[in-house]
């Protein structure tokens, strides 16, 4: 999975998971902060969407401080997601 | 300590019962407390894969062993050891009985829920699944200990244990019962364990209140129980008073369904309102015991709190988090018989856990039991989700010499209440106003002229809706409807600093309790959802309508089966009458289950109906003074209310006046309820078809009923509410103009 492909996923997960009813995936500004200004998502939202990343990509998002720089953007939570694969991707197909 | 004039009647508390994490009574709780024991271990009862933590404070020296749910037979326990403390017998002398949860049998039965649909339901099985409703507690209490003149359940997230004190007590200032057996019970559950754990707020090791490296709560389980009496009462039978009950308040953030609002603003208004509900000032309190959960979170909000109702009046503060942990719905009422055995001996129990203050906690710790001279007034706080916040104060019993005086004290004169606001949630549409509720009762006719509503859910922000599930958005916008049906025509708008929201599912989120527990049993507690665990607490449909509108009064579920709406109005009067609250928004609020209606109905004798359909009701209650002052004029005047166990409720009514209608949901036997009461004879309605199938109607009955009122449609109606062994009646008549 590229970085693209787990953007467009990340986006879809993050409407359908935190209810953004009525927001389209264009609406998420990659660069804009996730939490607080812009989508209005809170320490509740990210703690659902640490979940379902895991869920979905079996990544892990640390919790506490290390997170915050994660949960900075889109574009830092899918470069966060994108150097964590290749090793959860290899684990998930290993034998 | 110089104790002013109190401004109301004291309520004494005659009994005490306890089972907790440190011991199977009163006592040996107490003395292990005390010793700066620590009830947190590893956790024996379930397994959960993935769970962030495996310790938990389980309870030990539970003996009542053939009760199907824990946390029933956690109730009947602390209870029959309060009611034989107290040297009382609710067979001989009528006692009322308030209980506050969270969970009742969802240990016994979140499992269950997951397999239904694949298993057959009999025997042991149907037995346990019947103690999935919050009312199941209530229910085995009256069973195994009663007959109680009437039982009430209520559910205010971590604050249901004060709230049912808060309950008890307005009873008893108010007259309404003279004496009460008041607490609360939670047993540990895969659902709370996991829900709490996903929402990262437990800590892995032993928890640290108010520590600098504190990182959550360990959960607890356990049954507190007082018995509560009017000084009166008590005297008349020869008891003395353990202690007193001089101050409650219960109160709500408004602010978010799980985390507390930063700073304690409402956690010092709560503190704040508990004091001058006593006459006391900040200087009269010796001793706090605070919710203290140990998250990191809660324990700066509260402390910031304290200080702000406290000022420069240092006070000494404590935990007891750390020794039985946190046990949910039963926290108010165990941390309450603590307070009681404080201003009893004069022992101060410690926060055990913390070893280095963090600054965001600068109030005065106790660190290890100390002795103080009596007599003490010690105040006891809890919190919780949805911003619940509760606060009580105990005192030490008066001198015997001094009883006379004050045991002469009349009960404090109750406030005449009006309805002044209503709305209905009928089939997915928003109705709002006696004018078009009128035609629910009447023609079946939704197509008023003012009855085009919008769809109920619709109605709503989406962005700030987002959060609620289903419930939640009926909840919040229907009782937004009776909000604004209130509003109308006034010269002044409501005043919502201390508008208690009153409402909840018969059965709970049992959908909900089924998804969530699916994903944990199945991919393990680690992929829990943080976003669905707040919305499966009964009181969430109401905290997200009092955040959502902004109310600063107490979010509260009652659940009794398909009596719950008449069980919210009831509270909510009576909340209202003795000055809890300025004013209640009271009602019900059904989904559609298959769970519910299908398999739970049917096991608990709740009779079904045809075709069910969500629907939703509210009602706004305040002061009479009040609606007047603000140039509202009232739809009906609430002229009587009584709840019962059994079926005669509607025996105290006094007669009807003028044009007299009894009205019902479409169920209930009104001919059997109204039998040799001066109402048999008066016209009878019931709820239309258009007000849907479900077992809230009986909130839309009330609505209605007021609005025939408003309307001019009738000068006094009874309206009647019933389930197995429980009855309501509401008299409401004609406001004067």
């Amino acid at each position: 999975m590229n970085a693209n492909e787990v953007r467009v996923t990340l986006k879809d997960l993050m409407i359908a998971e935190l209810n953004l009813a009525g927001k389209k995936p264009g609406d998420i500004d990659d660069a804009a902060p996730l939490f607080g200004e812009g989508l209005g998502l809170d320490s509740l939202d990210a703690l659902q969407l640490a979940m379902i990343v895991e869920e979905k990509f079996a990544v892990r998002v640390p919790e506490g401080e290390a997170a915050r720089a994660i949960f900075g953007s889109v574009d830092a939570l899918v470069a966060h997601i994108v150097a964590q694969l290749p090793a959860a991707e290899a684990t998930v197909k290993a034998p | 300590m110089s104790r002013s004039p109190a401004a109301h009647e004291p309520v004494w508390v005659t009994g005490l019962g306890m089972i907790s994490p440190l011991g199977g009574d009163v006592r040996s709780t107490i003395s292990a407390l005390w010793a700066g024991e620590r009830g947190v271990r590893e956790l024996s009862l379930f397994a959960l894969k993935g769970a962030r933590s495996t310790l938990a404070c389980e309870v030990v020296g539970l003996i009542e062993s053939d009760i199907p749910a824990r946390t029933d037979a956690m109730a009947v326990q602390a209870a029959r050891e309060a009611l034989a403390s107290a040297g009382l017998d609710p067979k001989a002398t009528p006692v009322h009985l308030v209980v506050g949860g969270t969970t009742a049998g969802m240990f016994e039965t979140e499992e269950l829920l997951t397999q239904l649909g694949n298993i057959d339901l009999t025997g042991e099985l149907e037995v346990r699944l019947r103690t999935h409703p919050l009312s199941s507690t209530v229910d085995q209490l009256c069973e195994r200990l009663g007959p109680f003149v009437s039982a009430r359940t209520v559910c205010c997230a971590c604050t249901s244990g004060v709230a049912a004190l808060a309950l008890a007590v307005s009873w008893i200032r108010t007259g309404r019962a003279e004496r009460v057996l008041a607490g609360g019970a939670d047993a540990l559950c895969r659902l709370t364990y996991s829900g709490f754990g996903c929402l990262a707020v437990l800590d892995p090791a032993a928890c640290r209140p108010f520590d600098k490296t504190r990182a959550g709560l360990n959960l607890g389980e356990g049954a507190g129980f007082l018995v509560l009496e009017s000084a009166a009462a008590a005297r008349a039978r020869g008891r003395r008073a353990l202690a007193q009950i001089i101050g409650v308040a219960l109160a709500g953030e408004a602010h978010h369904i799980t985390n507390p609002e930063p700073g304690g603003k409402t956690g010092a208004r709560v503190m704040r309102g508990a004091l001058a509900s006593a006459g006391l000032t900040p200087a009269d309190v010796d001793y706090v015991n605070a919710h203290g959960t140990a998250t990191p979170h809660n324990d700066a909000a509260e402390s910031a709190a304290i200080r702000a109702c406290f000022g420069d009046q240092r006070v000494l503060v404590s935990s007891s988090k750390g020794q039985v942990g946190h046990t949910l719905g039963a926290a108010g009422a165990i941390e309450a018989i603590i307070a009681v055995e404080t201003v009893r001996t004069g022992k101060i129990p410690p926060t055990i856990g913390m070893r280095e203050a963090d600054p965001a906690c600068d109030v005065d710790h106790v660190l290890a039991t100390i002795e103080k001279p009596l007599p003490l007034t010690v105040m006891s706080n809890s919190f919780g989700f949805g911003g619940t916040a509760g606060s009580i104060v105990i005192a030490t019993a008066d001198a015997p010499e001094s009883l006379a005086a004050s045991s002469l004290r009349p009960a404090e004169r109750a406030l005449e209440l009006v309805i002044t606001g209503v709305g209905v949630v009928a089939k997915g549409l928003l109705l709002e106003g006696p004018s078009s509720i009128a035609r629910l009762l009447v023609s079946g006719d939704r197509q008023a002229p003012d009855a085009r509503g919008p769809n109920a859910a619709g109605s709503l922000d989406v962005a700030r809706s987002r959060r609620m599930d289903q419930a939640g958005k009926l909840s919040a916008a229907v009782l937004g409807a009776a909000l604004r049906d209130g509003d109308r025509d006034a010269s002044t708008a409501l005043d919502r600093t201390s508008v208690a929201a009153i409402s909840g599912t018969a059965f709970g989120n049992v959908d909900g309790s089924m998804r969530f527990m699916r994903r944990v049993l199945e991919k393990g507690a680690n992929f829990a959802s943080p976003a669905d665990f707040p919305s499966l607490v009964p009181s969430s449909p109401v905290s997200h309508a009092a955040i959502y509108w902004g109310l600063g009064g107490p979010a509260l579920a009652t659940p009794d089966l398909s009596a719950t709406a008449e069980s919210a109005a009831a509270t909510g009067l009576e909340l209202v009458a003795s000055g809890v609250c300025s004013a209640a928004l009271v009602g019900s609020v059904e989904e559609v289950s298959q769970l519910a209606e299908k398999v739970l109905a049917p096991l608990l004798g709740v009779r079904g109906l045809a075709a069910h359909s969500e629907g939703a009701s509210g009602l706004l209650i305040e002061p009479e003074s009040a609606a007047l002052a603000r140039g509202k004029q009232p739809l009906a005047r609430v002229v009587f209310w009584a709840a019962q166990r059994g079926s005669a409720a509607a025996h105290a009514a006094p007669p009807p006046v003028g044009r007299a209608l009894v009205v019902a949901e479409p169920l209930a036997d009104v001919a059997s309820l109204v039998a040799g009461t001066p109402w048999a004879g008066a016209e009878r309605l019931t709820t239309s078809a258009a007000a849907g199938d479900h077992v809230g109607l009986g909130g839309v009955a009330l609505a209605g009923a007021a609005s025939l009122v408003a309307e001019g449609r009738a000068d006094s109606v009874l309206v009647l509410g019933a389930a197995p062994d429980r009855s309501y009646a509401f008299v409401l008549a004609k406001a004067p103009r």
